[in-house]
């Protein structure tokens, strides 16, 4: 905790003030690891206030068109209506901030940095629908007052990534406002991938479908035929 | 215990998947179908895409089903001739199965449709098995005594004892000396055709309907019909697991794994209580499981659904 605040400490004096400035924070992981008994992660941020500023942090990632579909009554039976397309949405999104984001800034400054779920999805049905799945997934959170601010004008954030993350590149944004007017920002690549055996059946699953289908099935005749041996008095 | 499902891409509970698979398992030894009819659902309701429960399980099944098939085979009730032409349909209805999917994916109607061959083809089947096995244990429960009270209707057959079943002169004719019958061979191929689509659509062996259709169809020899049958699981869920592996990359090893692990602890247990089960017992027991499985669809399908929106950021393929 010393050091990390040494760190900071030198950074505050060794930066030079001019545009394009940058937050003084780091992220805990820029590599999240899925392994076999991947049940979710936390991404720590830690970093330092230059003044009385607001800091909000999002992380965003592997953007892809999404298909909302609303089921509707059929002959009294529920079905799936058409596909609405969502273009270019993030498949997870979460924004932390120092205070609810309408106190902190304007509301043209939260669409400009896109802090706040209404101001990355279209104002229509479909996106209300897509963002009431996504937020039961946990994909899509808003935790205000979730950026902490300790001691010495250090912050801290915590997000934590649920256990059905997408696998994929992601972005940390964090940006620093000061009465409700940009200060600095920073924005750090996080990326979420398999690693161990589950990492390589999957590349082998599309990259080698014929071997991997092959694989599969010794396995499984195997553990099959194995199994009539063992039981082979019981049945 | 929380366990990473390589290709699904989900992490869900391990040990819920063990108790599925003895489920299944549990099931096949008992009835002598693959119990998939109740896998597919449940693993979809534990948050499995439906692509990769139905692609995965038909490699479970193959396991499965060569396990029941050595204990058959040791027994000496499978026909391998029958099952071999209910093999052949069945392949050619596999690749149809495996296309219809992955159209049915592109139009986002999966979900509906499984639903609804489900609820048709368990209420179909679970309703015969329900009228044929009830009345019988009535009887015996009201202690009257009496064989079967329709005659069964002499089979016609031929100079040599052979039973003449459908169309059994026509130049489709063959003989099918294990199960001393001959019939017109298109009769098993499309039996073998519709099993095939559901292994395809279904991802289950499709069990539940080829053994009451090779009973009541037929007319094989009630021995012969599970070890027939899930002789020719074996290779129709091997095709599946490959044409699912390469066209729709959506077999799940780890998942497939897990369940085969559960499911083949479990059969033997069912086999013994089978042996000890009266037939009808049996079936009628089955009736029941069939037909709540279709309570539950159907009330999905009529009450209005918590969440009326879904998505799908998945790549269609």
């Amino acid at each position: 905790m010393k050091k990390l605040i040494l760190i900071l400490c030198f950074f505050l004096i060794a930066m030079p003030v001019q545009a394009g400035r940058k937050v003084v924070a780091d992220l805990s992981d820029d590599f999240v690891a899925v392994s076999e008994g991947f049940s979710g992660a936390r991404i720590t941020v830690f970093g330092a206030l230059r003044g009385a500023s607001d800091i909000a942090l999002v992380i965003e990632g592997p953007a892809a068109d999404a298909h909302v579909r609303a089921k509707k009554k059929v002959l009294g039976v529920w079905v799936n209506g058409g596909a609405t397309v969502l273009k270019d949405v993030p498949a997870f999104y979460a924004v932390a901030t120092s205070r609810p984001i309408e106190e902190m800034v304007s509301k043209s400054m939260a669409k400009k940095y896109k802090l706040g779920t209404d101001e990355i999805l279209p104002d229509t049905k479909e996106a209300k629908g897509f963002l009431a799945v996504k937020k039961e997934q946990n994909l899509y959170q808003y935790l205000p007052r979730g950026v902490r601010i300790l001691e010495w004008k250090l912050f801290r954030v915590d997000i934590d990534l649920p256990a059905n993350i997408p696998i994929g590149a992601y972005k940390a944004h964090i940006y620093e406002f000061i009465n409700g007017h940009f200060f600095a920002s920073r924005t750090s690549p996080l990326k979420v991938g398999q690693v161990g055996t589950g990492a390589q059946l999957n590349k082998m699953a599309h990259d080698e479908p014929a071997l991997y289908a092959f694989f599969a099935l010794v396995l499984a005749l195997g553990i099959g035929a194995a199994a009539a041996y063992v039981f082979r008095k019981v049945s | 215990m929380d366990i990473y499902l390589p290709i699904a891409e989900i992490s869900t509970n391990a040990l819920w998947l063990l108790v599925l698979g003895a489920v299944a398992g549990f099931l096949s030894g008992l009835f002598g179908v693959g119990g998939g009819f109740i896998l597919t659902p449940l693993l979809t309701f534990m948050g499995v895409p439906p692509t990769i429960a139905v692609g995965t399980q038909a490699n479970q099944l193959a396991g499965t089903s060569l396990s029941g098939a050595i204990a058959q085979w040791r027994r000496h009730s499978i026909d391998l001739k029958m099952g071999t032409v209910l093999m052949l349909g069945s392949f050619v209805g596999t690749g149809v199965g495996v296309q219809i999917f992955s159209w049915l994916e592109q139009v986002g109607q999966v979900n509906l449709v499984i639903k609804f061959s489900y609820v048709l083809l368990l209420s179909v089947v679970g309703v015969i098995m329900f009228i044929e096995s009830a009345p019988n244990l009535l009887k015996k429960a009201a202690r009257i005594r009496k064989t079967s009270s329709k005659p069964r209707e002499e089979p016609i057959m031929d100079e040599r004892g052979v039973r003449m079943g459908w169309h059994a002169t026509s130049s489709w004719g063959i003989t099918f000396p294990e199960s001393n019958l001959r019939l017109s061979a298109t009769l098993p191929l499309g039996i073998g055709f519709v099993g095939g689509v559901l292994v395809g659509l279904l991802g289950i062996g499709g069990g539940f309907v080829m053994v009451p259709a090779m009973i009541y169809i037929l007319h094989m020899p009630p021995s012969l019909v599970n070890g027939t049958s899930l002789f020719q699981i074996v290779f129709t869920t091997i095709l599946a697991t490959v044409l699912q592996a390469v066209s729709n990359q959506s077999v799940d090893l780890v998942l497939a794994l897990i369940l085969l692990l559960g499911s083949v602890v479990a059969v033997p247990f069912g086999t013994r209580l089978a042996t000890r089960l009266k037939p009808e017992v049996a079936r009628f027991l089955m009736s029941m499981i069939v037909l709540a499985v279709v309570f539950k669809l159907v009330y999905d399908l009529l009450v209005m659904p918590d969440q009326l929106f879904s998505v799908d950021m998945r790549k269609l393929i």
